[in-house]
């Protein structure tokens, strides 16, 4: 757990790095999006760090595709 | 970064090869044979010409519209909020492919050379080094790709020709042991992994500098087919090497250079030869990196590319290491749902958006 700390908090520090170094190029818009992106990082982050398994982009797209792709699946191996 | 980049044909063709060849000449031998068996290297070469398709349509578009991406062109030729909705599903698609390639990567270094280190360092140094390139953009990333790809080839070529004395031809028959099915299945699954890539690449193409007396599209179909066939050979080599073997093997082609010994000279080779085969991931998870920050700087008119390079890195790196907790939930992911979800969120959308041009003159 300590390692995985330590290589986020890298992680971060490498993001407020390149933060400052285009600071004054962002507009509105693109701090807006830049900020979604940190939020959907810090609760990756967050799974990361504590190793459980929870919803991820791959459950997501599970959703509407699992079934079918289950389905093609099972055709060629049956 | 420039905000203004072009690149010559031919180094648009090199990364076009880097691309295609990058990751799948670790990765897809052991897939491939695992489910076609000898018949594996016809898979590989029927999922190419299916290939061919796929990039027949991004050239068709490419001449269309040869200053815009495909982002570019959907915004162009259909309603907003569709638009919006093909590139979100581009961009979700292409981020888990480039997730599950730095998966792979992982898992080749700690099943392979380094078993006891943990996976989230490979992923975390390699997108690292692939976020810098993707900063310092497209023209720096085709001449340093120039130089790898030839090492990158000469590397493969050693493998093949060092082994010459072990291979057994006989081991290739019978081909088609189980009938065409199993072959139909890896086609099938070639088809989501590598070809459905030729499609994200159309996020590349404007970038090239147009020079009219350069035949262009002839030689991308032309490195397309040099994709095929030495994807094909690796996979002969492989099962002429191992026999029935070869099935167990999760690289077969590093275990190829694991064996090569010429004498008391040359031996014990398989990490100068399991450096070439990074490079290659790196190459793709580098352009793939590019083409998730195109999508998405271009589908919300972001006016900073590069700002966005790290975060996006920071965000593939995480759900490389959060979408899969083993390898059989990436071998699923990569074998089951990667081919339906290339084609219902990549490739159908670029047949609709092909359409309305046809329609719309």
């Amino acid at each position: 757990m300590i390692e995985r700390i330590i290589v986020t908090v890298v992680m971060y520090l490498l993001l407020v790095y390149t933060w400052f170094l285009d600071k004054e190029k962002k507009n509105r818009k693109d701090f807006m999006f830049y900020m979604g992106l940190v939020c959907i990082s810090g609760y990756l982050s967050f799974v990361f760090i504590s190793g459980k398994a929870m919803f991820n982009l791959d459950d997501l797209l599970d959703i509407p595709f699992e079934r079918p792709a289950r389905m093609i699946f099972n055709y060629f191996t049956s | 970064m420039k905000q203004i980049e072009t690149i010559n044909t031919l180094q648009m063709i090199l990364l076009f090869q880097a691309f295609i060849t990058g990751s799948t000449i670790i990765n897809i031998q052991g897939p491939f044979i695992g489910i076609a068996e000898n018949g594996a290297w016809i898979s590989i070469l029927l999922a190419n010409g299916l290939g061919a398709v796929v990039m027949m349509i991004v050239l068709f578009m490419y001449e269309r519209y040869p200053t815009l991406s495909y982002v570019q062109y959907t915004k162009v030729l259909m309603w907003k909020p569709i638009a919006y909705l093909f590139g979100i599903s581009l961009a979700l698609i292409v981020i888990l492919f480039t997730a599950n390639i730095t998966y792979g990567m992982g898992q080749f270094l700690t099943t392979s050379m380094l078993k006891e280190s943990p996976l989230y360092i490979f992923h975390f140094l390699i997108i690292m080094v692939a976020s810098l390139t993707v900063r310092q953009g497209i023209e720096v990333m085709a001449r340093m790709f120039h130089g790898m790809l030839y090492f990158l080839f000469f590397i493969i070529l050693s493998i093949l020709v060092l082994n010459i004395t072990h291979y057994h031809p006989e081991y290739l028959q019978p081909v088609l042991l189980s009938g065409w099915k199993p072959v139909l299945h890896a086609t099938y699954v070639g088809i989501g992994f590598p070809y459905m890539d030729i499609m994200y690449f159309a996020m590349i193409l404007p970038y090239l500098k147009r020079e009219k007396d350069k035949p262009f599209k002839r030689w991308m179909y032309a490195g397309l087919l040099l994709n095929g066939i030495i994807l094909a050979v690796t996979i002969i080599a492989s099962i002429m090497v191992f026999g029935p073997m070869v099935t167990y093997e999760k690289f077969p082609i590093f275990q190829l250079a694991r064996i090569i010994e010429i004498g008391e000279i040359i031996q014990r080779v398989e990490s100068v030869f399991g450096i070439a085969l990074i490079i290659g991931t790196y190459m793709k998870i580098t352009m793939m990196l590019f083409i998730i920050n195109e999508i998405i700087t271009q589908l919300f008119d972001l006016s900073n590319k590069r700002a966005f390079v790290f975060p996006l890195g920071l965000l593939v790196y995480l759900f490389s290491t959060t979408s899969f907790n083993n390898e059989i939930e990436l071998g699923e992911s990569g074998l089951i749902m990667e081919t339906i979800l290339a084609v219902s969120l990549g490739f159908i959308p670029l047949l609709i958006v092909a359409g309305r041009s046809l329609v719309k003159r």
